[in-house]
Formats: C-alpha cells, structure tokens, sequence
C-alpha cells in the first residue's frame, strides 16, 4: 500500500545487510576508505589502468575479435574518447551519485567549453591552453545556471537545467551563429600539437603500438590529474557534506551548513570536469557542433552513462562511458550472431539496460564487477565495498 | 497602424494554439504531479504518441527509412480525417496512460524522486528510439485537414484585423479549448475532479479519509495522457512531426507551462499555457531565433521574482 | 540573563494564526518546557525560532543578537541547535560520519572552500564526534551503519547530532515521542546528564507531563497559539487556564 514510510525501496534487489533499500541515486560508503584515501594508491592504480587500456581495447579485443570473425576491436581514437566522457561522468557523478541532485543540461558546459576552446586556439594553438579556456567559460555559466535552478529541487531542478542546456542550444545554432558557424559546425581548430606544435597529437611515439597515440598520452594525464581531483574532493569535507546532502538535505541545514552554497558547489564543480571533457573533445574531434556539444540527447547521455556505471563509486561512471561508447561505435557496426546487426537500435538497447539497471540493479555495471570480485575472494555478505544506498535527497519526511 | 493591429492580431490568434497545446499538456501533468507526486519525465513522450497515432489515422504517410520501411512497407496510414483522430488519439493516450501507471509509475511510488526521473527518463528514451527505428527517424509534414464535418475547410476565411486565416486552423483551436474547457468543468464540477482537486492539496488526507485513492490514481494518469495525446495531435496540425518532439515541443514546455502557472493549479496551468504561448507565438513572428530563448528566460525570471507562480499556492519544486 | 528571548511572536498562515504574540524568554542554564494541546503551535514557535519558518510578526534575540530573520544554518551558527521528533539522521553513512558532519560544521562554519583539505586533518572535529559519540554510548557502533541502528539507539544518535553542533541553547522536539517508559527513563537521564557536563541550556517540547515536571525550571503552556500560563512546575500546575485547556487530556 502506497503511503508507508519510505524505508523500503519496492523492487530493491535484496543485498545482504543493506537497509533502506538500494537506489540508482545513491552514493558511496567507506570500506575502501582507507586505501581510497592515500591519494598516490589511487593514481598509481589508475595510470596502470590507463597504460593497458588501449593495448586492451584495440590490441587484444582486435585479436579476439579477428579469431571469431567479427570486428570488435576499437579503433585508435577509441581509448581517447572513452576517456574524455569517462572525465565528464566522474564530475557529473559527484553531483548525482553524491549529491542526489539529477541535472539534463550538462550539455551546456561540455559544449560551451568545447566551442570556447575552439576560438581560443585560434589565438593561441596550445592545447593545454585551450583545456583551461574551455573549462574556465564552462565554469562561469555554471554559476548563474546553477544559481537559478537549485533553487527548485527535484524534477524542477532537472527540467531547468534541461531548459537552460536548449536555449544554450539555441542560442549556437541561431543567434550565436556568428561565434560558433551555426548549423555548419565549427572546424576551425588551430591546434594539433603540444608544446607550441613540437609534439603532434596523432604521433605514435611508440614504434609497433599504434594504438598510443600522443593525444591518448594527454588524455590519460589530464585523466589522472581529474581523478586525484576527485579523489581529494571525496575525501575532503566536501566528499562528507554532498554525500549527507544526498541522504537527508533537511538535517544538512540544521547542523549549520549552507545547503545552497554547498549545492551549488557541487554544481560548479561537475561543470568544471563536464569543461575539462568538453575541451578534450574538441581537441580530439577537432569539430564541434550544436548537436553534439549542446544538444539535451548529449546531456542525457551523460546521465545514461553515468548510471550505466554505478553512481555508487568515484570510478564507476567511467565504466559506463566506456560500455556507453563501445555499444554506439562498435557494437553498433557489427553483425553479431543470432541478433544480427543491431545498427541504429543502439540506443534503445542503450535504453533499455538503463531503464534494467535503474529499476533492478541500482549498483549498475561497476556495482557488479564489484560484487564478482568480492564473492570471487570469498568476501561474506553485508554492504562492505563501496556501495550502498538509498539517497532518498531528503525529502521524505 | 492597421499593420500592427493585424501583427497583434495574428500573433494572439497564433499564441491561442499554441497556447492550448500548452495548457492541455501542463493541466495533464499538474494533475499527475499534484495528485500523485509522480514525477514524470515521459509525459512528453505521451505528446508524441498522439502526434503519431493522429498523422497515422490522419492520412496515409509515405515512410522512407526505419524498420517497417526496410522490410517493405513504404506508407502507413489510414486516411481516417481528422474527426477520427481527435477521437481515436485520446483513446490510445488514455490506453497507453493506464499502462504506462500500472506497469512504470506504480512501482515506484515509494522509490525516491531521482529513481522516478530516471526511469521515466529512460521509458521516454526506448518510445523516442521505437518511434525514430520503426517509423522513421525523418521529419514529417503537419497535419492540414481539408475537410472536416464533410465541410471544405481548405479555403482561408477572411478575419477581421488579421486577413486570410486557414480556417481549419480555427476549428482546431475550437477543437482544443472546447476539451480544455471540458476538463475545467470536470475537474471543478463533478466527483472525481473533487478528489483530484483534493488531491492535489494533500494526497495523504484523502487517502486517510478512506478514498480510493488507486482506482483514481489511473484515472488521473490515464487522463492525463490523454490530455498530453491529444496535445500532440494538435501540435502535429502546426508543426513537423519528429521523433525528438517530445522532448523539444512537449516536455520542457509542459513543465515551463506549470512553473509559471502554479504547481497544483488547473487554472494555472491553463493561465500559463496562455502566456507562454503567446510570447513564443510573438517572438516567432519578430524576432523567430530568439523565441526559444526568450521563453526560457522568461520562466527563468519568473521563478526568481515570483516563484509560487500565477495561481501556484506553494512554491514551486519545495 | 536571558539567553533566548521572544517578542511578540506572530505566525499566520491565510487566515489561520498559529503563534500569537508569543513572548517568553528561556535564562542561560535552565530548562524550560514548552507544553500544550495538540494544535497548540509548539512545533510552529520551535521552528520560528529556529529559522524554518518566518515569523509575519514579533522577533526573536538570542545571545544578545536579533535572530528573527535569520536561515536556520545560520542560527544554528549562532548557537542554537535543535533535536528531531523523529530521528533524522544519515541513513547509508557511519554512526561516526552522522556527528562528524554536525561537528565539522561547528568548526569551521557555514561553508568553506575546502574541497582540497583532507578531512583526516581536521583533530577538533574527530575529537568532538569522539566525545559526543561516548557521551550517548554509542562509540562502540561509530562504524556501523547509522540505518542498520535499533530505534532507540538512531533518537540517540539524533541527539548526538544535535550536540555536536556544540549549541549554547539545545531545542529539543518531543524526545520521547513514542518511547516505552524505559527507554524513556533513559533519555531523561541522558538529557540531565548531558545537561550538568556540557552546562547546556534547554528548550524542550514535551506531552509527558511526568517528565516536564521532572526536569523543568520553568514551563511555559500555549494554546490554540497563544501563551496561557507561565510559569514555575507548580505555578503552571495550579492555573486555571491550563487546567481548562487539558480538560479531558493528559493527566498534570
């Protein structure tokens, strides 16, 4: 019967020892906590990762792929672009997972930055640059976007963000179209080389693995550098106040604490990664348009994305982006067995496991790589790892 | 002078369409928010249904791309009229609006508002992905009924201060307000529109006072569907049809629509619809690149400086 | 000498008037209990105070400054900070990070840009949480899940909360709302114990007559918003007014 108090989540896969159900907005315990917090673990980890992936995704996935006949291995710009979105859903995340606060206009950042960076490097064509550009316009639209739209919650929050992503929109492609080329898209990116040109982004530095190109090479670092970030900020004071923000926001208020700045905060911060990423794929597309930059379908592919991923863990999301990216570039040009090629349906099946994982299996992909590892190394039952639930964002009374 | 009488004029007359559209969509989804708490972001997808269930009764449509194309069926349509798309559209948006409560939105009624938003999301994304896969993901032209009632109405009448209007365009504006006022008087005059309105105030204290509560619960979506349904069959008679139109031209317009108007407020609503569909009917017609903008921002003002809304009696979103 | 002090506070919503003209003061080291019939604006007046509400009338001091206008993270800065009927508290988070939050909030204020700072540097806080947790036994469970905690221990973990904000004037709404007469026995002698080692002053909503006559200094006794007694246990006990307003209801 509707109207019971709201400790039980309807539907919630039953997960030993946790309480108040499971939720596809939750965020992150504490097990790991005390490895998670030694900031050089967490970076020596993720360099690791970053140095096999595209040896993994283009080399050995190609290979596999060769020996049963169907092409399923990425291609070299691949690795890049997984990263780039993997940058953008581990900021977007913090104001989901951790916050509970579900924004539709990321879009705006991701592409204000991406246009920003684009003209700027036509003054100065330094990548590096470009990046700080990019995320400093992204950051200061946030302030007023977030300003206004925090102050309604909930669905209201998402339908202005929305609402503020499509005028952004609408903005590039009508009247703003003198600074963006409109409809054409704008292409007149000047920069193709770190370092004042010295170092080419499409060299391969390595002789025999060209699947590491130098743009994969700044990728992975800015990828790093966004991580450690993030990781501070997890274990920072701010890591405990969004995740209370994100459980019980009423309680937040009354132990002192300004619930709008934080939020806000949260807000500006997401934008900030959203910015980084935006500039990153400027410089990696070396094009830019409307629908790809500002679009709404981009903003909710990042919240597909995210929640594909787990909005349980900093990392998870990045998951996401990389089975999101696979599935659109890949899986959709390939003839597979029994289903045959799945082509445009891509999305909808996109769609479709989005919806599974919202309704079924909250923790999403990364929730159950987790879950593996942990009955694979016989760990018992309860909420260990980094998991856990409801952020029911403090409504509810 | 003359000149911009018949400017006003016609932008008023515009905006009256517009605005209807507006109005049904946000009194569906004020009375879905209102009475249930639900927070739905497939509301808009409901728009496109109807959209695409009236070109389909409408007339016959040429298809060339999607999953029926592909395996050989290059039109759909039944060449019904338009008399049989205002009937049937509404039906199937009653019909998909009770699915859609007892299948998606009963299950979560006791999940947190970020699940509700995500699964709608979601169920908006697969109906949007079905729609562009299986009808074809092109542009197709409005609907423009030549006769209705067995009467030519292809010929433009002459109005006062505005000229030549189609005067097709006149009856489907009649059409639209003759169901909004109909769902006014419903919802202030009889039983039902009682409980929703009780609802809308305090869904807890009708529940305790013993009513039943679920029974209307699929009452009110399914109404509300079809209100958004058959917005969508009138926004297909002014503008293209499109899979992503739920989102673009129903969704955030709904929700826009009820932020201005009032949370909870059938009069709102319909208040708000109005003065939102008159700005972009304005704008439109002036300054055409700015019109989406400026109705953004505009709500945007409005929530700043009068966030209750016109007839809203709590603030929006609190 | 009075720490908190009410003037002619006013809340009206429409045409309905909750508080009325409700003047009272609360002296630093008391406890003072705020009673009265159900609907009588307890609630309404303890969330005026605390900022939740805006007064339409009246003003409220405290510590010597003008609070009326102020946000409710800013009065609880101020020093004032409030308990809840029900336990609100963090459900997913540890036993420890529900205090900690409150205790870091009193440390270093409303808001701080400190999204870089580990938050394993700040001492004053765990020392706080540390001690707040010992002073309601709960240091023992600071890891376990704050959700997983049997309702007795979640209202204490509530006050912790409350305390760790290290008020001045400790509000407290109706703590024993639903407890068992044990569990009750309990919190009042936590209440009390509270009170003599952190030199605490209370302001506290209560139905159980037994208990407010136990611990409070003073009590004063509204009704359908307006003030009808004020006054010392006794004073209160012997008026006509309150007798008439609990006609039928709880037993003085």
């Amino acid at each position: 019967m509707t109207g019971d108090p709201a400790d039980d989540a309807a539907g919630a896969v039953p997960d030993g020892g946790t309480v108040a159900g499971e939720t596809a907005g939750g965020s992150g315990g504490s097990a790991l906590a005390g490895l998670r917090e030694r900031d050089d673990f967490v970076v020596i980890g993720m360099a690791a990762a970053l140095v096999a992936f595209p040896f993994l995704l283009i080399d050995v996935l190609g290979g596999v792929g060769d020996a049963v006949g169907l092409s399923v291995g990425g291609y070299s710009g691949l690795p890049s672009l997984v990263l780039i979105y993997g940058i953008v859903v581990i900021g977007f995340n913090l104001l989901l997972g951790y916050t509970g606060l579900l924004s539709f206009g990321h879009a705006a950042f991701f592409g204000s930055a991406a246009y920003a960076a684009g003209l700027f490097s036509q003054v100065v064509p330094s990548p590096i640059l470009m990046v700080v550009v990019g995320t400093l316009v992204a950051t200061l639209l946030a302030w007023p976007i977030g300003f206004v739209s925090i102050r309604r919650s909930g669905v209201y929050f998402a339908v202005l963000t929305l609402t503020f992503g499509q005028a952004l929109y609408f903005w590039a492609l009508g009247p703003g179209s003198w600074l963006t080329d409109g409809d054409d898209g704008f292409s007149g990116i000047e920069a193709d080389g770190l370092f004042l040109g010295a170092l080419p982004l499409d060299a391969e530095p390595i002789p025999m693995l060209d699947s590491y190109t130098v743009m994969y090479a700044f990728t992975a670092v800015v990828m790093l550098v966004g991580v450690w970030a993030a990781n501070r900020i997890v274990n920072s004071p701010y890591g405990l106040i969004l995740e209370a923000l994100g459980e019980n926001e009423e309680r937040v208020e009354f132990v002192g604490l300004n619930v709008f700045r934080y939020k806000l905060m949260a807000f500006m911060i997401s934008a900030v990664f959203a910015g980084v990423g935006g500039a990153m794929f400027v410089i990696h597309e070396q094009y830019i348009h409307p629908t790809t930059g500002l679009y709404w379908i981009q903003s909710g592919d990042f919240v597909i994305m995210t929640v594909l991923g787990g909005t349980g863990s900093l990392v998870g999301p990045v998951l996401g982006a990389l089975v999101f990216e696979y599935v659109a570039n890949v899986v959709s040009g390939v003839s597979l067995p029994v289903v045959g090629s799945i082509g445009s349906l891509w999305r909808f099946v996109l769609g479709a496991v989005f919806v599974f994982i919202v309704w079924v299996f909250p923790r999403g992909i990364y929730g159950a790589f987790a879950d593996l590892a942990r009955y694979a190394t016989g760990g018992g039952g309860g909420s260990g790892g980094e998991e856990p639930a409801a952020a029911d964002g403090g409504e509810r009374e | 002078m003359m000149i911009l009488q018949s400017q006003i004029a016609s932008i008023l007359l515009n905006g009256l369409q517009q605005g209807a559209i507006y109005a049904l969509l946000g009194i569906g989804l004020t009375i879905i928010l209102g009475t249930m708490e639900f927070l739905n972001l497939a509301h808009g997808a409901l728009y496109l249904v109807g959209a695409y269930t009236g070109l389909i009764v409408f007339q016959e449509t040429a298809l060339t791309n999607g999953l029926l194309y592909n395996s050989g069926i290059t039109s759909i349509g039944f060449e019904g009229g338009f008399l049989a798309a205002i009937v049937l559209v509404p039906i199937v948006g009653f019909a998909v609006g009770l699915l859609m409560e007892r299948f998606v939105a009963e299950p979560f009624y006791d999940r947190p508002e970020t699940d509700q938003l995500l699964v709608t999301f979601g169920l908006a994304l697969i109906l949007e992905e079905t729609v562009k896969n299986v009808i074809g993901g092109n542009t197709f032209q409005s609907i423009a009924p030549s006769t209705v009632f067995g009467v030519n109405v292809s010929q433009p009448v002459s109005l006062p201060l505005v000229g030549l209007f189609p005067s097709w365009r006149l009856i489907i504006i009649g059409f639209a307000f003759a169901v909004i006022g109909l769902t006014y008087l419903a919802i202030e005059r009889t039983d039902f529109g009682l409980v929703v309105q009780a609802g809308t105030r305090d869904s807890e204290m009708v529940r305790l006072l013993g009513i039943k509560i679920n029974r209307s619960y699929s009452l009110v979506f399914a109404l509300g569907a079809a209100l958004a349904a058959f917005a969508g069959l009138i926004g297909a008679s002014i503008q293209t049809v499109s899979p992503q139109i739920g989102t673009t031209q129903a969704l955030v317009p709904a929700f826009l629509t009820i932020v201005v108007g009032g949370a909870g407020s059938v009069r709102g609503a319909i208040a708000g619809g109005l003065v939102l569909g008159v700005i972009l009917s304005a704008m439109t017609q002036t300054y055409s690149q700015w019109a989406q903008i400026v109705l953004y921002l505009f709500v945007a003002l409005m929530l700043i400086f009068r966030p209750e809304g016109l007839f809203g009696t709590a603030e929006v979103g609190e | 000498m009075s720490l908190l002090h009410t003037q002619g506070l006013t809340k009206q919503f429409g045409g309905l008037v909750a508080v009325d003209e409700v003047s009272f003061a609360v002296d630093s080291g008391e406890t003072r209990a705020v009673i009265g019939p159900n609907g009588a604006g307890k609630s309404t007046l303890i969330n005026c105070i605390t900022g939740a509400l805006d007064p339409t009338a009246g003003s409220v001091e405290f510590d010597g400054d003008d609070i009326t206008d102020r946000s409710p993270h800013e009065t609880v800065q101020s020093g004032i900070s409030k308990s809840f009927q029900t336990a609100s508290i963090f459900p997913t988070m540890t036993v420890r990070e529900n205090v900690q939050i409150a205790a870091l909030a009193s440390e270093h204020g409303s808001f701080r840009f400190d999204f870089l700072n580990r938050l394993s540097g700040f001492d004053g806080v765990h020392e706080t949480t540390d001690r707040m947790l010992e002073s309601v036994e709960l240091l023992g469970d600071a890891d376990v899940e704050a959700g997983s905690l049997p309702y007795g221990d979640k209202r204490r973990l509530e006050i912790a909360i409350a305390l760790a904000s290290e008020p001045k004037l400790l509000l407290m709404d109706e703590p024993t709302a639903g407890m068992s007469p044990d569990e009750t026995a309990a919190t009042v002698d936590l209440v009390e114990q509270l009170q003599d080692e952190l030199d605490l002053t209370i302001l506290i909503v209560e139905h159980d007559m037994e208990i407010i006559f136990q611990i409070a200094d003073r009590i004063l006794v509204l009704n359908r918003g307006g003030v009808i007694a004020d006054g010392t246990p006794t004073a209160v006990q012997d008026s006509e007014a309150v007798q008439e307003a609990y006609l039928g209801g709880v037993e003085l």
